[in-house]
């Protein structure tokens, strides 16, 4: 057990950039430097001497934590002075702020991977239904398809979706489906 | 699990039940999760803000990842043949860290007790400016040893067969096994003085200036139970449900499973309490009540009082920065007297304007008198350690 690989890092990327990017956006308020602050965090990733044997939740805080000190930095570099008196306050102040955006970055991202993975006419259902709130008709008469289709789809995707999760009681899941 | 890594599982768990794939086991945690904290369910309630989510995934399936990584691949390998050819930035770096050794030895050798220290002032015009407090605190053990915490010299000093790590700014004590007898450690610090302290059980404690507490060198079997003596400290308590912890203070008792609150005892009987994460379960003299993250606590006499408290207040002292906000003058001295370890002479009485603002606590006191004086109708001078201040001749200026 060593050291992150060039492969593992990859790895990492793929699965984490969408995540620590809407993180570090709405730090900055800035694309550009999003993406920048994200590609600096996998360049402090590599030089933080994580192994292979390093838990992936691990990695996963790591790279959010860094990001967060990444944009902190940015920040602050944009304040000329080292005081201030000003009326709003600023984002690092507000520990629990900052908890809600990686929260709140999580979980679109947790979405839009799950939703992405899914097949074409099931993922526009899908989004149509949880993300904008169509009931199934609607969504039934704006994509001219039967009330049926869509319930079909919706089971398809939990289905796919079921096999990420690990085993529950999944019976009880099905109540949630049909609102 | 740490802090971050919980909000992270959580927030997998959220995204689960929007798709309808959330466990009932899941959901009842989560329901805990989202009482427990304010930021989430308020980033859920966001969330079902439509606009921002369809927004956002436009977006995410516009980034290409293959052109990021190969642009990234590029920058990393420019970036690691910069470093084999010593880039001048670090022979940069390494000419500054030699002349700052020098200074902070000269004031060693000097027989001062003071944590902060008067220096010339070449921008403002006064007599003179005084550095700002930093990490320093003195470590009692239960077998009488003292120990100068952030002494140079004492950094990655590693004592009693491992069981105590001093580094930077921080001691860490590891020895994780129970004891029936209390045998109690105090750390204090000075006035300009700062520390963490690392438990062996993971919870973090931020020591502000002018503060002592007092903790076991091993915890009982039942439970985690530690002082506030006096001053203020900031608690990240390491979740146990076996074991509360409890910091006992002078006004009353903290009861926390794991969790992170602010604790303030600098006035003699009055200890104000923050809660800004968690739940906490405060134990009075003749009455207890408990907190949900947003709240403070103070001894009323035999009574605690429950309010809505700034959280600010709490989070920036521990992360290096004053934070005035809502401060009158005089409690904004109290702070700068504390931090700079300097006293204040009134040649005039001050009003009760509230004012707003802030400052790193890593600047001189100059900068912040400069500020003060700009900023309100009084002025602010400086001799050796002593700030004083009068009327404003000049006027206040926008």
């Amino acid at each position: 057990m060593g050291n992150l690989s060039n492969e593992e890092i990859k790895v990492y990327f793929d699965l984490h950039y969408h995540r620590l990017y809407l993180f570090a956006k709405s730090l900055v308020n800035d694309r550009e430097i999003a993406h920048d602050l994200v590609q600096d965090s996998f360049m402090v990733l590599i030089h933080a001497n994580m192994k292979t044997s390093d838990a992936p939740p691990v990695i996963k805080s790591f790279l959010y934590t860094t990001v967060r000190n990444l944009a902190f930095k940015n920040l602050r570099k944009q304040k000329s002075t080292a005081l201030f008196f000003r009326k709003e306050k600023m984002a690092e102040w507000e520990d629990a702020a900052v908890f809600g955006k990686l929260f709140q970055a999580e979980v679109m991202a947790e979405l839009y991977i799950a939703l992405e993975s899914l097949p074409q006419g099931c993922k526009q259902i899908c989004k149509l239904g949880y993300l904008e709130g169509f009931k199934n008709q609607e969504i039934a008469d704006m994509l001219g398809v039967s009330i049926n289709t869509v319930k079909t789809q919706k089971k398809r995707a939990l289905q796919l979706l079921r096999d990420k999760i690990s085993p529950q009681a999944f019976s009880l899941l099905c109540i949630y489906l049909f609102h | 699990m740490d802090k971050t890594g919980e909000h992270l599982y959580f927030a997998g768990v959220l995204a689960k039940y929007i798709l309808g794939v959330a466990s009932d086991d899941e959901i009842m945690k989560l329901k805990r999760y989202m009482d427990e904290n304010l930021s989430a369910s308020e980033a859920f309630t966001d969330l079902r803000d439509t606009d921002l989510l369809s927004q956002d995934f436009e977006e995410l399936s516009d980034i290409d990842l293959k052109q990021r990584w190969d642009a990234f691949e590029e920058k990393e390998a420019s970036k690691s043949s910069a470093r084999r050819r010593g880039s001048p930035l670090v022979i940069w770096l390494s000419a500054t860290a030699a002349i700052l050794i020098a200074i902070v030895c000269l004031f060693l050798n000097r027989p001062v007790e003071s944590n902060t220290s008067i220096i010339p002032d070449h921008q403002f015009g006064f007599k003179n400016d005084v550095t700002p407090g930093h990490a320093g605190a003195t470590l009692t053990l239960a077998d009488g040893r003292v120990i100068e915490l952030g002494a140079s010299g004492q950094q990655g000093k590693v004592i009693d067969t491992g069981m105590i790590h001093i580094s930077n700014g921080s001691v860490e004590f590891r020895n994780q096994a129970n004891a029936d007898e209390y045998r109690g450690n105090r750390i204090h610090t000075p006035k300009g003085g700062t520390f963490q302290t690392i438990l062996a059980d993971g919870t973090k404690i931020w020591l502000n200036a002018n503060s002592e507490i007092e903790f076991p060198m091993q915890f009982s079997a039942k439970e985690r139970r530690m002082k506030l003596l006096s001053g203020e400290a900031f608690f990240e308590v390491a979740k146990n449900k076996q074991k509360p912890f409890i910091v006992e203070t002078q006004g009353y008792a903290v009861h926390v499973i794991g969790t992170a609150f602010n604790i303030n005892n600098y006035q003699e009987n009055i200890v104000k309490t923050l809660l800004t994460e968690g739940k906490v379960e405060v134990i009075g003299n003749q009455t207890r009540t408990s907190l949900s993250p947003g709240q403070a606590v103070i001894n009323k006499g035999e009574f605690l009082q429950t309010e809505k408290a700034d959280i600010n207040e709490a989070l920036s002292w521990r992360d290096g920065y004053f934070y005035f906000d809502g401060k009158t003058l005089p409690e904004i001295l109290d702070e700068v007297s504390r931090w700079y370890d300097i006293s204040v002479d009134y040649r005039i009485s001050l009003d009760q304007t509230r004012y707003m603002g802030g400052a790193k606590r890593s600047i001189t006191l100059g900068t912040i008198c400069k500020m003060l004086t700009d900023m309100s109708e009084y002025a602010f001078e400086i001799n050796g350690k002593k700030l004083i201040v009068t009327k404003n001749k000049g006027g206040k200026m926008k």
